[in-house]
């Protein structure tokens, strides 16, 4: 083999070396978005489950705000039902948006019962009710940041999916566009009074 | 410019620093082989290595010879070995301080005496932290690290540590914990996660490892000075030629060593401060809260705490702290960290300074006990000693054992505290007067009694210490604190007690249990005073313990002894009071041990099985103790500080029931 076809062969050999990496780090994007997306599911779950020892909890201390409690207790089974429906047929928008109602009026609950708790200096003074609250925005935050989290990522991958050169293999391999979350707030969960302790 | 954008500068400054301090170190390099060249060119001049062929050597120009033989007469080999063996020695060093460092973050942590937190036996602001911590993992797409307190840092700081993301771990001081706001907290904790994101403690240790070796240049030649000086003293003057080039490479090496070691920590710190650039810009990515980083290091710059870390090894962690962690005394050039007010500018230019401050919670004051009856902490204003009233974390959890102090209860409290006099409430507030108060407690007593224990004192703890005790306990008797006050005070000097060290808190307890001995007899309430103490001071109180027995059945004989305890110090008769616990326990031994039967050592025996008990069924011994000691409709002194000993062993909290009670109506 002469000099010319040695050089060749280094392009050839850099070309696909190249192509690997860009594969590679397409996968590794695409599945870093898909986890993004399980973890909101792993979140709205927790939030799901705090919320019965929550009631239970606080049950002692509001005697005279039973509607309120109740309101959380019954936004918590519509959520936990729409979400089994969104699970049994995903990606069907009726179900969807059932979900994204549902989860918008648990929101509201939730921010009424914070509410409740600011108007009674006693509870911000007892230490269960603190910690409560504590667990209770946290969980919010992870709800949030576990969309956001996934937001990011589907933008980085269709960032890297979509720029030169890697647009022409992602075209190739079939690395479709992701979608962002878009409006998962429904108009009641934006006009929920934002939980803050701090 | 918005975080996105921030992050990109800081990472193209980081690469463009990189490529710099490469340069540095070949520039190292290429010094090395010029000393070289110039000491085999001496050689040459000297006479101890003959010319090349074709090298002429001008005896009467000795500069332009000298020229001469460096640019034609060094053969290409002592170049290559020069600089092939430089950077070797860097490479080598690097690998091996990369091998050194790159052990999980956790030995990191635990090398700086961080105290790992663990989510049973959290305080409230431990929970909080964790919760940030949990946050923020799922902001980054990071797993969960552990997560570190060091206890005896007061600065604001935090850093990150582990050479991988899986190996991880965050550690704060706790100072941070008390104050900064959540907010705040989120900020800082996003910022340590891009630390862990962006593999900075890789490209630290890399960058340290460099450095090393080129310290490693520098000792070489040093070494080579000494070493040949050392042997040219003993040589005679014409054989002196070859040494003073070998002295001549040592200084060289030295001299490019020194250099190359000052250039290469500049070109570190300016690493570093571009990593914090990004690292703050990450951290608005995922808390998209800007406020929370910018107020964070307002906070710091208005606080007047110290952000300096004291431990020994903060210099090897100077650059993954929050902010500078280390005194620098050489100038801004050498700061790990930028400025505060230029990472506030860059994070958030229209940032408010005033209008934040005001808008800020205020400062949490010095730490407010909130009492209930009995002298537990239920709450405390400002700190985490809060740990009596809030162990458990599952929320419901919490709720269904804590008693929840009303406004009375808080307003009984302020009583109590009222009623102390202040020179007693100045000696609770300091770790020595604490522990003068305690003693003040164990010497309690008749007159005879009192300076027996008093004696034993002196002779434990020499004239001074009983003289202070003395006094305490005088301050305590004409203020009208009697028996009743007893717990509640030692309630209330607890907290400060365990801010001892643990070799101080065993003496404590050991000589609490030999003065309450002194006068010849140990009293139900001495008894029940030196157990809440050594159980309150043990290593590890507070934090869950490794359950044993899963039912009380399997310690049945222990509660008997309890209960039968409990039965004999009440007034109503024994043999009813016992039952009555018995029968809510579902025990089988029917009746009550004997005083006889019923020594110190073997009630403490039992106590510690109890101990070991599952947490779900320790309630059950505590509500049994109670009903043992509530079978006559009332419950006495005696009855309420046995019932306080047993919830302190058992590290529960005490019964609402008894929390109520104020200990001037106990008899």
């Amino acid at each position: 083999m002469g000099t010319g076809g040695l050089i060749f062969l280094a392009v050839v050999v850099a070309l696909v070396a190249f192509a690997i990496a860009v594969y590679n780090r397409l996968v590794a994007l695409r599945n870093r978005y898909k986890n993004a997306y399980a973890q909101i599911d792993v979140q709205l779950k927790r939030r799901y489950d705090l919320i019965p020892n929550l009631v239970e909890a606080a049950k002692g201390y509001l005697q005279h705000e039973r509607g309120t409690l109740e309101a959380v207790v019954a936004a918590r089974g519509a959520a936990v039902s729409a979400a089994q429906r969104a699970a049994g047929a995903p990606g069907e928008p009726s179900a969807m948006q059932g979900l994204a109602q549902a989860e918008g009026a648990l929101g509201g609950a939730l921010g009424r019962l914070m509410a409740v708790f600011e108007a009674y200096p006693d509870l911000k003074a007892n230490q269960n009710i603190l910690a409560l609250q504590e667990e209770l925005s946290s969980t919010e935050n992870k709800v949030a940041f576990a969309r956001q989290a996934f937001n990011d990522s589907v933008m980085e991958y269709n960032t890297k999916r979509e720029s030169f050169p890697d647009n022409i293999l992602a075209g190739m391999f079939g690395f479709t566009a992701a979608e962002l979350l878009q409006a998962t707030e429904s108009a009641a969960e934006r006009q929920a009074p934002k939980v803050s302790f701090s | 410019m918005n975080f996105f954008e921030a992050q990109e500068l800081a990472r193209r400054t980081t690469r463009l620093l990189v490529v710099l301090y490469l340069i540095a170190v070949a520039a190292v390099a290429a010094a090395v082989c010029l000393g070289l060249g110039t000491a085999y060119a001496m050689a040459v001049m000297f006479g101890a290595v003959p010319p090349a062929a074709d090298v002429v050597i001008d005896g009467r120009h000795l500069g332009s010879a000298f020229l001469e033989i460096l640019a034609h007469g060094v053969p290409h080999g002592v170049y290559a070995w020069g600089a092939g063996v430089t950077l070797l020695v860097i490479l080598g060093a690097t690998l091996y301080k990369v091998r050194l460092l790159s052990g999980g973050g956790t030995s990191v942590a635990e090398m700086v005496g961080a105290r790992r937190v663990d989510a049973g036996s959290a305080t409230p602001e431990e929970r909080r932290l964790l919760n940030v911590v949990e946050e923020m993992a799922i902001a980054s797409g990071l797993s969960v690290p552990p997560v570190y307190v060091m206890d005896r840092e007061t600065g604001i700081n935090a850093f990150a540590a582990g050479y991988s993301p899986h190996a991880a771990v965050i550690a704060v001081t706790q100072g941070t914990l008390q104050t900064l706001s959540r907010d705040e907290l989120q900020g800082v904790i996003g910022h340590e996660f891009s630390h862990i994101l962006n593999g900075d403690m890789r490209l630290n240790v890399k960058l340290m490892g460099v450095l090393f070796g080129i310290v490693c240049i520098a000792q070489f030649g040093e070494f080579l000075i000494r070493s040949t000086a050392r042997s040219m003293a003993q040589m005679s003057r014409e054989n002196r030629g070859p040494g003073i080039i070998l002295v001549f490479v040592g200084i060289a090496l030295t001299l490019i060593g020194f250099l190359g070691l000052e250039f290469g920590r500049l070109i570190k710190a300016a690493i570093s401060r571009q990593r914090e650039f990004l690292a703050d810009a990450s951290s608005v990515q995922f808390t998209r809260n800007p406020d929370g980083i910018a107020g964070a290091l307002d906070t710091i710059a208005a606080s007047q705490r110290t952000t300096l870390v004291h431990d020994v090894h903060a210099e090897e962690l100077s650059h993954m702290f929050f902010v500078q962690g280390v005194s620098n005394w050489m100038g801004a050039l050498f700061d790990t960290h930028p400025p505060i007010e230029e990472r506030i500018r860059r994070v958030r230019p229209g940032f408010q300074r005033a209008r934040y401050r005001a808008q800020r919670e205020p400062e949490r004051a010095q730490p407010i006990a909130v009492l209930d009856a009995m002298g537990n902490v239920v709450k405390t204003i400002g700190t985490d000693w809060g740990r009596g009233a809030a162990q458990a974390t599952a929320a419901a959890a919490v709720a269904a054992s804590v008693g929840n102090p009303t406004p009375e209860h808080v307003d009984y409290a302020r009583r109590l505290l009222a009623a102390i006099p202040a020179p007693l409430r100045e000696r609770l507030a300091r770790p020595d007067g604490a522990r003068q108060v305690v003693f003040a407690l164990a010497i309690a007593g008749d007159d005879a009694a009192r300076r027996a224990k008093l004696e034993a004192l002196r002779g434990r703890r020499g004239d001074e210490e009983a003289r202070a005790v003395q006094a305490a306990s005088d301050e305590a008797r004409t203020a009208g604190l009697g028996p009743a006050h007893a717990l509640p005070l030692l309630g209330i000097a607890m907290p400060v007690l365990q801010t001892l060290k643990e070799s101080e808190r065993d003496a404590l307890v050991e000589d609490v249990a030999r003065v309450v001995q002194a006068d010849g007899r140990v009293t139900l309430a001495e008894f029940a005073l030196s157990t809440i103490l050594r159980q309150q001071l043990r290593e590890g109180a507070g934090r869950p313990v490794a359950s044993k027995y899963s039912s009380v059945g399997e310690v049945a004989d222990d509660a008997r002894v309890v209960l039968s305890l409990l039965a004999h110090a009440t007034r109503a008769e024994t043999g009813t009071a016992y039952a009555k616990g018995a029968d809510y326990l579902g025990l089988n031994l029917r009746e009550p041990l004997s005083t006889a039967e019923l020594s110190g050592a073997r009630v403490n025996a039992s106590l510690e099985r109890l101990r070991l008990l599952a947490p779900l069924a320790k309630p059950r011994v505590l509500k049994a103790c109670l009903e043992a000691a509530s079978a006559d409709g009332v419950i006495s002194l005696a009855e309420a500080e046995l019932v306080r000993m047993v919830a302190a062993t058992l590290d529960c909290p005490v019964p609402p029931v008894l929390a109520e009670l104020d200990p001037g109506t106990l008899k």
